[in-house]
């Protein structure tokens, strides 16, 4: 007997945008949402983005430097540390002012997916990024499937 | 520090750099290691096997570069720890070699020797911690014990080995 499926569109990408500097922040979301279906939360603090980590987003991109208003505020490698221990499968990529080598190794060490600089070019590299991210879960896919049947 | 012998390559294009090195980590390291250098990676990768524990590897290299060959030391033995030292401070190059499977980026300077050999230590005393942390036992009761369930095993083997025969 034949079945019917129906075919339900594929929901949006949910990415969390995590940035205290509300200018960066509205500007990136404003970018995304021109080029691509998201589905985009924003966060000022890695304290609020942490309190709603339960919305199980697919990618998070997370400032560096999230104390630099509020000083005791959770800064950017402590919230990288808390989504990891929720769940480390949640790619994080990093975004920081500073291009310095020290910072991104920092960030590579704590499981950040990438470290992006600050810039005019910086949305079309999270772009990249996103696109490489999904082709990765989609190869880590195909790989269990081989995987299981040897 | 774990006794056993661990094998190290160095692979860099500067001969000073490569001799200076070796002699920091075997000033270091005495007995623990087996230094091994190389001038280009091709030479290296002939001789990686299962038994390659840490190798230091430069970025910048005559015919492939440090990435590339980064990519082949792990395709020969994934649990290879390699250090990435070198003069580059691209940050792409930084991530790719994470990507890659690099255990760190260094770059080189006056601090480089002595940030080395602090990720060289930690590495050979890296499964006592695990223990350490695991069970919270001291350090000397960890060594004897590893030397217990290796000693144990050795009799078991042989006494085995003496009743198959």
């Amino acid at each position: 007997m034949k079945t019917i499926q129906s075919i339900q569109p594929k929901p949006p990408v949910k990415l969390f945008l995590v940035d205290d500097d509300p200018v960066f922040l509205k500007a990136l979301e404003v970018e995304f949402l021109l080029h691509a279906d998201f589905a985009i939360e924003t966060y000022p603090t890695g304290e609020l983005c942490m309190e709603n980590i339960s919305h199980a987003p697919d990618v998070i991109i997370l400032d560096f430097h999230l104390d630099g208003i509020d000083k005791n505020a959770m800064n950017g490698l402590a919230t990288l540390d808390a989504i990891k221990k929720h769940n480390p499968d949640i790619p994080v990529v990093m975004l920081s002012s500073q291009d310095k080598i020290e910072v991104a190794v920092e960030c590579m060490h704590h499981k950040a997916f990438d470290y992006v600089v600050k810039s005019e070019t910086a949305f079309l590299r999270l772009q990249k990024i996103i696109t490489s991210i999904f082709q990765f879960k989609k190869m880590e896919k195909q790989l269990n499937w081989y995987m299981d049947r040897i | 520090m774990n006794t056993q012998h661990h094998k190290l390559f160095i692979i860099d294009d500067n001969p000073r750099l490569v001799d200076e090195l070796r002699q920091y980590l075997e000033q270091a390291f005495g007995e623990s290691l087996t230094i091994f250098t190389f001038h280009s990676g091709e030479s290296a990768l002939k001789h990686v096997d299962h038994e390659t524990n840490i190798v230091i590897l430069d970025h910048d290299l005559p015919g492939e570069n440090g990435n590339e060959i980064l990519k082949s030391i792990k395709r020969l033995n994934p649990n290879a720890e390699v250090i990435m030292l070198t003069s580059n401070e691209d940050v792409k190059t930084a991530i790719h070699a994470f990507r890659n499977g690099a255990s760190d980026y260094v770059i080189k300077g006056e601090k480089a020797e002595k940030k080395v050999g602090s990720l060289v230590y930690n590495m050979l005393t890296y499964p006592v911690r695990v223990i350490n942390r695991e069970i919270g036992a001291s350090k000397f009761f960890t060594i004897f014990l590893l030397v217990f369930i290796f000693i144990g095993l050795s009799v078991a083997i042989s006494l085995i080995w003496a009743m198959l025969n």
